[in-house]
């Protein structure tokens, strides 16, 4: 049986022509598993045991048996390392494969009693182990335990040592060849390193004593322009580093350790080029004093990657630091990792109190939760919903107060961690802006109203006097009735008090509406309801100018979120304006003006006022929505820039066209509540 | 004909006109309503005696128009008119037309039921005016051409010589027809005569 590979002639022993080696071998092919040989002598004296492992490869008929890996495993090096050493000093051992010998440290003494030597056997990889182990002195044998302890840990040290010995082997052949490839590799490595070593004197200027070939690489310069003295070291050296590596040397000799410096040297070409300097001062072989020894390596690429990279991340910080909006990171537990100076002013805290604490706290309730488990959502999916991208919500300053802000979260993939950049911005001057606009417009608004209220004034007051006037008669008929004794009438005269009673009521209550200085909220609601609520109010209007109104609803309409007084408004101040229109030529073409309700293609509800007046001239179609454009020697125009504000507030929009046949029609659009926003 | 006296009652407003009606039947007065202008116009002819209360601002057709109206038909209907606090120029106009009256929303019952009165005593008046003009017309008709010649002369005051004299007939002859007149119109004396010429003259005016 011959090696597989190399000499396998392990360290004092000769496998190649030993019977037992032999038998061993043939033994661990034949039954295909590990198999020990007896023990063996080696030729330095000692017992060991030779190992064999079959070693099979996969081939085209399965399995094939490829050869044997051989080992030998020295008893008593062994024994003496991982034995206690109380066992070995306090008791003899004696250890036996198939009756032969394999270790023993001494004759097992007579004068002992042959009851407290203990013998055990077993068998491992076919091989019968025989263990006795003896007190060496019976005086000992006081403490039974330790001895059984002994005992045990003999025997579990044995089973698995061997098992050990069949691992190791394996192993250590695959390390083997594992340490040889990586070995190739450093040479190769070392070789190409753009470095030199070097060896010089102790001080300034540092002249070379000896350098290395990478010399020239390094500075440019020749291995003997430096040996020789004609270039010195120091000289080279940037004279702003001089100090510093001065300073660096000196230290480390003063306290006998390496010296660690980097710093810049101009190469032959003049370039300045940064290197890494490493060395130690030694004495002299000379007894000269002290010389130094070390190893030189360019590190100008690094550095400049290094810098780039410093000058990268200080432009960046510095633009993070100077930026207006808060800028701030949330790390994987959604913990602040960088808190910028606006994010310190908008939200009170110090950079120290923020970071690593959890970002949402910033965020108040609604949105706290929703910020919370994006954090932990994006860890898991690495998903950013779009919705997060830029969003209007508020944040929460240190003192508890909330401010509008528009939030955008991005996502920065860091290596392996994903991490989230949040850019807030605070819009509260924006918000309070529109909202100064809101309420600057619902002020016109009310000022309209009470300006078209007032203009109404005769006609509402005849709206409720009709009632009063039909009360008032009913009661006195009524009265008459029931003294001539026809009481027969009196019920429905009765009902006829409260029905006409009501109707008065609910002008009155109309105009109270719209006279009312409200804040502006917006309720879901039919539209023709809304129109239908303002017909009284219009009507009134239209009886004093003897014009009728034509109303046009449209059924099944979606619904509408709107301020309902405003849009209210509106359809009142086209209405008005259409009749004021009709006025103005007399009426001649009609005494009716329509108002219809319908859904337009966009799927929008369009509110029109057609009416038959003398049209929109060329010369007010541009003003005509603009305050103060007024062609009409009452009122202020600013009823229609005031329905156009308050359409445009509810997401629709205000036109107007001449109609064919005469006249003009204003319409407006409003969107149609979707359904599952109604509630929102 | 007395009997035959309805209170019309113009009112675009149904509370109103409900109101009107009932206030009426509980004083057994007839009447008739209409809601608007054109519904009554439609409906009227000028036989019909009694009085209009009518809304003077109603759509389509105001209560003036329906006046103006009336007016060119020569009906001599009078009209209470119903208005309301901001009506006044309206309601003058109307008056300076000949309304009999105008009434402010809201009103008494009483108010209106006196004005009603008024209205249809001032109807009924005209209409005997009525009927004694025409009387007088019919009588006046049945004088010959020579007799009226003689009647609006002795009523000018002119003397019998002077008559005689223009119509180229003899003074006997126009002492003749002058009787005849007095007995065909049933006046005995000179100055009953004068009177009868007056009414027909105002007669012939407001025709």
């Amino acid at each position: 049986m011959l090696p597989l590979e190399g000499n396998e002639i392990a360290r004092g022993f000769d496998l190649r022509f030993n019977p037992p080696a032999l038998a061993a071998a043939i033994t661990a092919r034949e039954r295909n598993r590990v198999a020990f040989t007896t023990p063996l002598d080696s030729i330095h004296g000692g017992k060991g045991l030779g190992i064999y492992v079959p070693v099979n490869r996969s081939g085209p008929d399965g399995e094939q048996f490829a050869g044997l890996v051989g080992s030998v495993l020295l008893i008593e090096p062994l024994l003496q390392v991982i034995l206690p050493t109380e066992v070995m000093t306090e008791h003899s051992v004696a250890i036996s494969i198939n009756g032969k010998s394999l270790f023993s440290t001494d004759p097992i003494p007579t004068a002992v009693d042959q009851q407290w030597v203990q013998q055990r056997q077993f068998e491992l990889y076919g091989v019968n182990w025989q263990l006795q182990v003896a007190p060496r002195e019976e005086f000992l044998l006081g403490t039974y335990f330790r001895f059984s302890n002994a005992m045990l840990v003999l025997l579990i040290l044995l089973t698995s040592l061997t098992s050990l010995a069949v691992y190791y082997l394996l192993i250590s052949r695959a390390r083997t060849k594992q340490a040889l490839a990586t070995a190739r590799r450093l040479d190769s490595l070392f070789s190409n390193l753009p470095g030199m070593s070097y060896r010089c004197e102790e001080y300034y200027p540092w002249a070379m004593v000896f350098v290395s070939d990478g010399c020239q690489a390094l500075c440019g310069y020749e291995r003997r322009v430096l040996e020789n003295k004609q270039v010195l070291w120091g000289e080279l050296i940037h004279p702003a580093d001089l100090e510093t590596v001065q300073q660096a040397v000196a230290e480390a000799v003063a306290e006998r350790r390496h010296f660690d410096v980097e710093y810049r040297i101009y190469n032959r070409g003049g370039a300045l080029r940064w290197v890494w300097d490493r060395g130690l001062a030694i004495a002299s072989d000379s007894g000269g004093g002290a010389i130094l020894e070390g190893f030189l390596s360019d590190i100008t690429d690094r550095r400049r990657a290094e810098l780039s990279l410093i000058q990268e991340k200080a432009y960046s910080e510095s633009i993070v630091a100077a930026a207006i909006d808060a800028v701030i990171t949330v790390g994987a537990s959604g913990k602040v990792e960088t808190f910028n100076p606006a994010a310190q002013t908008k939200f009170g805290y110090t950079k120290q109190e923020m970071e690593g604490r959890d970002f949402s706290q910033l965020i108040p309730e609604p949105y706290k939760k929703e910020y919370g488990d994006l954090v932990a959502d994006y860890q898991q999916t690495g998903e950013l919903p779009a919705r997060f991208e830029r969003r209007e919500v508020s944040g929460k300053h240190r003192d508890g107060s909330e401010f509008p802000v528009q939030l955008s979260v991005s996502k920065m993939q860091h290596q392996t961690e994903r991490k989230l950049v949040c850019l807030v911005r605070d819009i509260s001057t924006r918000v309070a802006a529109e909202q100064e606009v809101r309420d600057l417009r619902e002020k016109l608004a009310h000022v309209d109203r009470l300006t078209m209220l007032g203009e109404m004034a005769t006609g509402i007051a005849h709206e409720i006097n009709q009632p009063l006037t039909a009360i008032s008669l009913f009661s006195q008929a009524g009265k008459r009735l029931l003294v001539a004794g026809k009481k027969d009438r009196l019920s429905d005269i009765l009902d006829k008090l409260s029905e006409h009673a009501l109707r008065a009521g609910a002008i009155v209550e109309r105009m109270q509406m719209m006279t009312e200085q409200h804040v502006s909220s917006f309720e879901t609601v039919v539209c023709n309801t809304l129109v239908e609520e303002v017909i009284a109010l219009a009507q009134a209007d239209g009886r004093i100018r003897g014009i009728v109104i034509d109303f046009e609803l449209a059924d099944g309409l979606p619904l509408v979120s709107v301020d309902r007084v405003q849009i209210q408004q509106v359809v009142l101040n086209l209405l008005r304006n259409g009749m004021q229109a009709m006025q103005t030529v007399n009426c001649e073409r009609g005494d009716s003006i329509s108002l219809q309700t319908r859904l337009n293609q966009r799927n929008e509800i369009e509110v029109s006022v057609r009416d038959s007046g003398g049209g929109v001239s060329k010369e007010a179609a541009g003003k005509i929505f603009t305050p103060f454009s007024t062609t009409r020697e009452s009122g202020m125009g600013i009823g229609l820039s005031i329905s156009r504000a308050i359409i445009l507030a509810h997401g629709g929009e205000i036109n107007f066209y001449n109609n064919d046949g005469g006249g003009a029609t204003f319409y407006f659009t409003l969107p149609a509540v979707v359904a599952g926003e109604q509630d929102g | 004909m007395d009997n035959a006296q309805t209170v019309f009652i113009v009112d675009d407003d149904e509370g109103v006109r409900e109101g009107l009606s009932l206030l009426l039947d509980s004083i057994d007065q007839p009447r008739q309503v209409f809601a608007s202008a054109l519904d009554f116009l439609e409906a009227y002819d000028s036989t019909m005696g009694g009085c209009l209360v009518l809304d003077i601002r109603m759509p389509r057709m105001t209560g003036l128009d329906l006046q103006a109206k009336l007016n060119e038909q020569g009906a001599t209907l009078p009209i209470i008119f119903i208005t309301g606090h901001g009506d006044i120029p309206m309601a003058v106009e109307a008056m300076r037309r000949g309304a009999l009256d105008f009434i402010r929303k809201p009103f008494r019952e009483q108010d209106l039921l006196d004005r009603i009165n008024e209205a249809l005593d001032i109807d009924r008046g005209m209409r005997r005016q009525l009927l004694d003009r025409q009387r007088l017309a019919e009588k006046i008709s049945s004088l010959s051409d020579r007799e009226l010649d003689v009647f609006h002369r002795v009523a000018n005051g002119d003397m019998n010589k002077v008559i005689a004299g223009e119509l180229g007939i003899s003074e006997r002859t126009v002492e003749v027809h002058r009787s005849q007149v007095m007995k065909k119109l049933n006046v005995r004396t000179l100055a009953q005569l004068v009177r009868i010429k007056i009414e027909s003259d105002m007669g012939h005016r407001s025709e």
